[in-house]
């Protein structure tokens, strides 16, 4: 039985090159760096002092001031990233379910991928708790804490009543998400799904990542030889899903179409890749085949290039297992080499960044890729944007814990 | 594959031709047991809770919760790899060790694992593995806290461990739709089945007790007084009682089951979902996903043989659940009502996994356990609790999840053959 397709309406990017559709993809596809000296919390017990924060994010610019008072700044992200998305597809900007006038609020859906959650507000009970004590934690903290607020948070802003997911697969979280609105649209429970991905700076990331020895010092380098790690970063971006008969019968503007997802699991280690990629070439292959795609027919692939060795090494390998020869011919890029890893929210961002690539037949370049690495052997758009047609679009996320899952974006027809 | 139906969840499910989902394992842990004596434990009317180490000098008056005291990981699953588990992790992992023994696949054997996939679901996550690595962090140096520790910062790590302890490698997912998290996973794990990553999942739910949780609880005025029993439904609840613990549901489609040889103990027959954006418990959420779930099980509220419910002492909570329930279900077709939070405490976002497990081992055995602690109950069940085993055909029946946060989930099961 044919899928029904699903279209991408509207899109949104709150990321460290900036907030707003418009001005995140002309800084990546200038190469422009998000990375620099981080100032949510003090870096001076740690030799690394750099990652990507957003510089330009004001609250009071998207939520109300009760809004942003009672939400951690994930929810302001997502909240924010959501209302950007619904006004970018045309849905208005309804705050309740009354104002959902052609759509039943009941059916409209709400699913964000996270690695940390609210963890600022975590770090803030930490904080409290070690300097002056337990009982000085002010109470209204834990209930701002849990993973779940952040949909509800979404959804209460929005007036959604439909179903509310928060999938916390980590650094894949933005993808599953995805995956789920799309399968939500397609067992016919909802006709809009706001999906997408976020995660803050987090204290607890950085110092977990800096534990692991897994923290670039200076810059981000993904396929580069001598490439010593991620860049932690904050960020958000939220993509409005709707039926395609749907959102053209209302006369939307559909800017591509989501052909299918798929997903892995290493079960290798908690934090280490399986070597030969196994989860990865899972995920790439359930993506192609949910998809309808042959990997011949692929013209670009966004990589979870997250700039550790170990990463980028197992995700070349794994995208030849899949791609074959043709994975030669297929240009790879990683714009974490310029907004950093920006944990649950990055796959959501590379979704939009894949999208833009098949709008604007622009490729986002891998940038300070200097150093060619024998077993990273394909083509990384190395350090400048390339003009290149894009039908198919396929955009990996590698998580914590092996869980893997890739996308299929594709232009309409 | 795609229903069409408004306000189906699993729509399409039952149409000729296509899979049907059956339930052919269960394992569960928590304060009435581990595994068999989980389930034999539910028949006892009155469950205590117990007094909580680490709750004793949290500063607050609250020191009793629904420990599953008599778990120890060590003893089920052997020490190998046990070190750096967490909490969560070491009671999902006994929880699907449970299940996989009960499919007569211990230690993997008989289950594909390339294959196989896990969906879990958590509301708080380890928050105290997080909140212990970074009060370490800060109260010592970064560099005094345990690499081996970070991952279970990470939301998936307890669900990413059942994956890497079982090699299962279809897919592995985390879900944290706060109190609703579990049964929304039985619908997840469907459709990754139906998009093909999967030809089995293991479902389940997993949630610890922790300082963290308890604060959270108490501040929000959430919490009965100290020592008191959970009383769901009773007239004079005062509060809900933490609970922890884990069930783990193996979901297969009903030819793959019976190819190898495993019972349907039970079909996943419907699901319905709900969000009410003006927050809090409300009877019309809980109402509007209970009869979703029936619609999409194409059952009738006069068919439904037991419901189990979420309510678990909250005044408020428990009262929009019975208004839903009498809501849904019209004064002559009144089914009885199992309140298993009576037993279990409050799991948060493992007690959706909790009731699915305690409503199949109602259907297996053919009886309905006496709602604990409730004595005289605000809503009256249609038939009476409590009754013989075997004696009560219960063909279906109907699980309840929702949160203060607006979420509610239902879940129908029924019987096989």
């Amino acid at each position: 039985m044919p899928r029904k397709a699903i279209a991408v309406t509207g899109m949104a990017v709150i990321s460290p090159v900036g907030t707003g559709l418009e001005r995140f993809w002309n800084n990546i596809c200038r190469g422009t760096s998000g990375i620099a000296p981080i100032r949510a919390f003090d870096t001076s017990p740690f030799q690394v002092k750099i990652g990507g924060e957003v510089p330009d994010f004001d609250p009071g610019q998207y939520l109300t001031p009760g809004e942003a008072a009672r939400m951690g700044r994930a929810s302001q992200f997502a909240v924010a990233a959501a209302r950007m998305a619904l006004d970018a597809a045309g849905l208005g900007a309804p705050v309740s379910p009354a104002d959902w006038r052609a759509t039943d609020p009941d059916r409209v859906a709400v699913c964000i991928g996270t690695t940390m959650g609210e963890i600022q507000v975590e770090e803030a009970i930490s904080a409290h708790w070690t300097r002056t004590g337990r009982d000085s934690v002010p109470g209204e903290l834990f209930g701002r804490y849990p993973v779940g607020v952040i949909p509800a948070n979404v959804a209460r802003a929005v007036g959604a009543r439909g179903p509310n997911h928060a999938v916390p697969t980590a650094c894949a979280g933005g993808n599953y998400a995805v995956g789920l609105g799309f399968d939500l649209i397609h067992c016919g429970l909802a006709d809009v799904v706001i999906a997408g991905g976020v995660d803050p700076m987090s204290r607890v990331a950085f110092t977990g990542f800096s534990r692991l020895l897994s923290l670039a010092p200076e810059r981000c380098q993904p396929f580069d030889r001598d490439r010593r790690g991620l860049a932690v970063s904050e960020g958000a971006a939220a993509l409005v899903l709707e039926p395609l008969d749907r959102a053209v019968a209302r006369g939307a503007t559909v800017m591509a179409e989501i052909l299918g997802y798929g997903l892995g699991m290493d079960a290798h280690h908690v934090t280490t890749p399986h070597p030969e990629g196994e989860g990865a070439a899972r995920a790439m292959r359930a993506a192609l085949r949910v998809a309808g795609v042959s990997p011949a027919e692929v013209d670009y692939i966004s990589a979870h290039g997250t700039g550790t060795p170990a990463n980028d090494k197992t995700e070349t390998r794994a995208i030849k297992t899949v791609f074959g020869a043709a994975a030669y011919r297929i240009p790879v890029s990683s714009i974490k080499s310029m907004i950093g890893h920006t944990m649950g929210a990055a796959s959501a961002i590379e979704a939009v960044a894949c999208v833009m690539a098949i709008r604007t037949g622009i490729l986002p370049p891998t940038m300070n890729l200097e150093h060619p690495d024998p077993e990273c052997d394909l083509d990384y758009v190395p350090n400048q944007a390339r003009a290149r047609a894009v039908r198919v679009a396929v955009s990996n996320a590698f998580a914590f814990g092996g869980n893997t899952s890739s996308l299929v974006v594709a232009g309409r027809g | 594959m795609s229903g069409m139906s408004g306000i189906s969840g699993m729509s399409g499910m039952k149409r000729l031709g296509e899979p049907r989902y059956v339930i052919t394992a269960a394992g569960a842990i928590g304060a009435p047991g581990v595994g068999h004596d989980f389930f034999a434990g539910l028949s006892r009317g009155r469950h205590l809770p117990v007094p909580v180490a680490a709750f004793a000098d949290a500063g607050l008056p609250v020191h009793h919760a629904y420990a599953a005291s008599t778990y120890s990981a060590g003893a089920l699953l052997g020490m190998r790899g046990l070190r750096t588990l967490d909490r969560s992790a070491r009671l999902i992992c006994g929880a699907a060790h449970l299940c996989l023994a009960e499919a007569g696949t211990a230690g993997g054997a008989g289950l594909d694992g390339d294959s196989t996939g896990v969906v879990t679901a958590t509301a708080f996550g380890s928050v105290a593995s997080i909140a212990a690595f970074d009060r370490a962090s800060l109260e010592e140096h970064p560099n005094y806290v345990n690499p081996a520790d970070f991952p279970n910062t990470t939301i998936n790590t307890a669900s990413s461990q059942v994956g890497i302890r079982w090699g299962l490698k279809a897919l592995n997912c985390t879900i944290s739709n706060g109190f609703s998290a579990s049964l929304d996973a039985f619908f997840i794990a469907l459709r990754y089945m139906a998009d093909g990553f999967a030809a089995a999942v293991l479902v389940g739910g997993v949630e610890e007790l922790s300082v963290e949780a308890l604060l959270g609880f108490y501040h929000q005025g959430a919490l009965a007084p100290d020592g008191e029993p959970a009383r769901p439904f009773a007239p004079g609840r005062r509060g809900v009682v933490l609970g922890e613990g884990a069930a783990v549901l193996l979901v297969e489609p009903a030819e793959g089951a019976a190819q190898v040889g495993r019972t349907a103990l039970a079909i996943v027959a419907g699901f319905g979902t709900s969000f009410e954006p003006g927050g809090g418990v409300v009877a019309t959420g809980i109402a509007r996903a209970m009869r979703a779930a029936l619609d999409d099980a194409r059952v009738t509220p006069g068919e439904v043989d037991v419901v189990v419910a979420a309510a678990a002492g909250s005044p408020a909570g428990d009262a929009a659940e019975a208004a839903a329930l009498s809501d849904v279900f019209a004064s002559g077709e009144r089914p009885a009502v199992y309140a298993v939070k009576g037993a279990v405490g409050e799991c948060y976002g493992a007690g959706g996994a909790l009731a699915a497990a305690a409503a199949v081992h109602c259907m297996r055995e053919g009886v309905i356990p006496p709602s604990p602690n409730a004595g005289a109950l605000d809503w009256a069940p249609g038939s009476a609790p409590g009754s013989t085993p075997g004696s009560t055909p219960l063909r279906v029946a109907l699980i309840n999840a929702w949160g203060c946060d607006g979420r509610a989930s239902s879940l129908v099961l029924t019987a096989p053959g």
